[in-house]
């Protein structure tokens, strides 16, 4: 039980901090890092109901899941941004 | 194109072997691997799922058609569109399959990466641009989605949609799953004031694709959304948030309206129109909570008519748009003087489905209206009714604008290109469909009501 309150809680703290990460950052790079931060928060909070639900295959399947939709992401995000920035010279915030 | 019409023919037979299973022996639940307890792969195919399986099927092979001619003798394009579309397409099938919660979030991300794809193609910093906003829709989306789905997952410990409809009940931190779920599909879905990503996305597109995205893409997350209501809506909504929701749409349908009554270019135009349009379907969640079993079957026919409707008159927009923009070699509204005379075709299609946006009689949109503005009667709900009639004259001034401009005969030297016969064809037979629909719309409603996945069928 203490394994879960404290991944829970770390959880939401990370959240909160990925959250304000991208609500204030206008530039795409620490944006997709706020969001990478904000999917370890989901990990982990996906991990707390591991302690409890007993229903392994699942959740390793939608682990490897969640970790493969995040790097797809973030990768398509940087190689839209790269090309923006190299190609055109222009910046990537966010207007 | 060859390969690709190949494919298409092979989703007509897989449309029609589905259909056969369908009407032959009902709805269908199947999991895969039920026996090890995995909640792995599940399917559901009920007559709701089957219709927007034959809307994909039928749009996609009048936009592969229409791509296939808008890009010929454009290898290099060729090349990189054709998987982009197959990933976008297979992504939305599974969309309107998927049984279970992950293979929903699975599905949404393979439809979001083949649309950021498509965005790109077109190639131009704005393009770029777009995509960056589109991403940052999809990032933030489907993050509140997944949490939603990881709490319902702590508490009931399933994903399975049919099971969940069992087992769901109020909770306060169901309720926050619930309202996370939301959230996140109304900021895929483009819902005011979430919809600054959808119109320079759609805008600046190749024309063919913005008719795939915009007539299919954005149905995708409304169809989760109102899958979602229409099953635990009654148990774990609040009549408030539902409210909300039908606010936000009228203010989609009056902001979406006037901003395209605004706009300069005609490709955004039309894309302001689908934020207009899409207002419409939200008029779904306020008339089906707390309301009589009638009103909320009637207000589902009205908007899943809707959503068919807008979908087959958008994507005819979209691709007779391209065609003026292609013979003008413009984009601007105020080139299309003496358009009338050169294109005639094209701009007959872009008016037949002007009629269905517009909601004129005989069409799709005037049906769905109609559905919409009886089940707020019925429902005591009048306050949608000003909001429709207006929504309905703004439209209607945006498509006129167009008209009025088009009909102009001054100023019509302007050099014209040879726009290929065959790229007429696709935009008039979808917007004759979207006219007809008004017609033969008991078809696809009685089969919507009739094949729903029975609670027993696990």
């Amino acid at each position: 039980m203490m394994t879960q309150t404290l991944l829970w809680t770390l959880s939401i703290l990370l959240l909160l901090l990925g959250a304000t990460g991208f609500a204030v950052k206008r530039d795409y790079v620490r944006r997709i890092i706020a969001f990478n931060i904000m999917s370890t928060a989901v990990l982990l909070m996906f991990a707390g109901f591991a302690v409890t639900v007993e229903d392994e295959p699942m959740l390793t399947g939608v682990f490897v899941v969640l970790l493969l939709v995040t790097s797809v992401l973030t990768a398509l995000t940087l190689s839209m941004r790269s090309q923006l920035v190299s190609r055109f010279n222009l910046s990537d915030r966010d207007r | 194109m060859a390969f690709m019409m190949k494919a298409m023919l092979l989703n007509a037979v897989i449309v029609v072997a589905l259909g056969w299973r369908l009407l032959a022996h009902g709805p269908l639940y199947w999991a895969l691997l039920p026996s090890a307890g995995i909640p792995g792969i599940s399917i559901r195919l009920d007559g709701l799922s089957f219709l927007f399986i034959i809307l994909t099927a039928i749009i996609a092979v009048l936009s592969v058609f229409q791509a296939g001619h808008y890009f010929a003798g454009n290898q290099p394009i060729q090349k990189r569109l054709w998987w982009r579309v197959l990933m976008v397409l297979t992504g939305l099938n599974l969309v309107w399959l998927a049984g279970d919660l992950i293979t929903l979030y699975v599905a949404m991300e393979l439809v979001a990466f083949g649309v950021v794809g498509l965005i790109a193609l077109g190639d131009q910093a704005e393009s770029y641009r777009s995509a960056l906003r589109y991403l940052n829709a999809v990032l933030l989306g489907t993050l509140s989605f997944l949490i939603g789905i990881i709490l319902l997952y702590g508490i009931y410990g399933t994903v399975s949609l049919v099971s969940l409809e069992q087992q769901i009940q109020w909770t306060r931190l169901t309720g926050i799953a619930f309202a996370l779920m939301t959230a996140g599909l109304v900021y895929r879905a483009a819902l005011f004031p979430l919809h600054s990503w959808l119109p320079p996305a759609h805008g600046s597109s190749h024309a063919p694709l913005s008719a795939l995205l915009s007539a299919l893409v954005t149905k995708a997350s409304f169809y989760i959304l109102a899958r979602l209501w229409l099953d635990w809506g009654q148990v774990v909504a609040s009549p408030v948030l539902a409210q909300g929701l039908g606010v936000l749409g009228c203010f989609a349908i009056l902001w979406g309206g006037w901003m395209a009554c605004r706009q300069s270019e005609l490709k955004m135009l039309v894309a302001y129109s689908s934020v207009n349009q899409v207002g419409y379907f939200f008029l779904l969640f306020p008339m089906i909570i707390g309301v009589s079993y009638e009103v909320s079957l009637l207000v589902t026919q009205g908007v899943m008519l809707q959503v068919i409707s807008h979908a087959l008159a958008k994507a005819a927009l979209f691709m007779a748009a391209g065609n003026l923009v292609l013979a003008l070699g413009s984009k601007e509204i105020q080139h299309l003087s003496g358009i009338s005379r050169l294109m005639p075709l094209s701009l007959l299609s872009f008016g037949l489905a002007a009629v269905s946006i517009m909601g004129l009689p005989p069409s799709g949109g005037f049906l769905a209206k109609w559905y919409l503005l009886q089940s707020s009667l019925l429902s005591g709900q009048w306050w949608w009714i000003p909001t429709l009639i207006l929504g309905g004259l703004l439209s209607a001034t945006y498509i006129f604008r167009i008209f009025s401009q088009s009909f102009l005969e001054q100023g019509s030297e302007a050099v014209t290109q040879e726009v290929p016969k065959a790229l007429e064809v696709a935009p008039l037979l979808l917007a004759l469909m979207a006219v007809a629909l008004g017609l033969f719309a008991h078809t696809p409603l009685a089969l919507m009501i009739d094949m729903e996945v029975a609670d027993g069928i696990r």
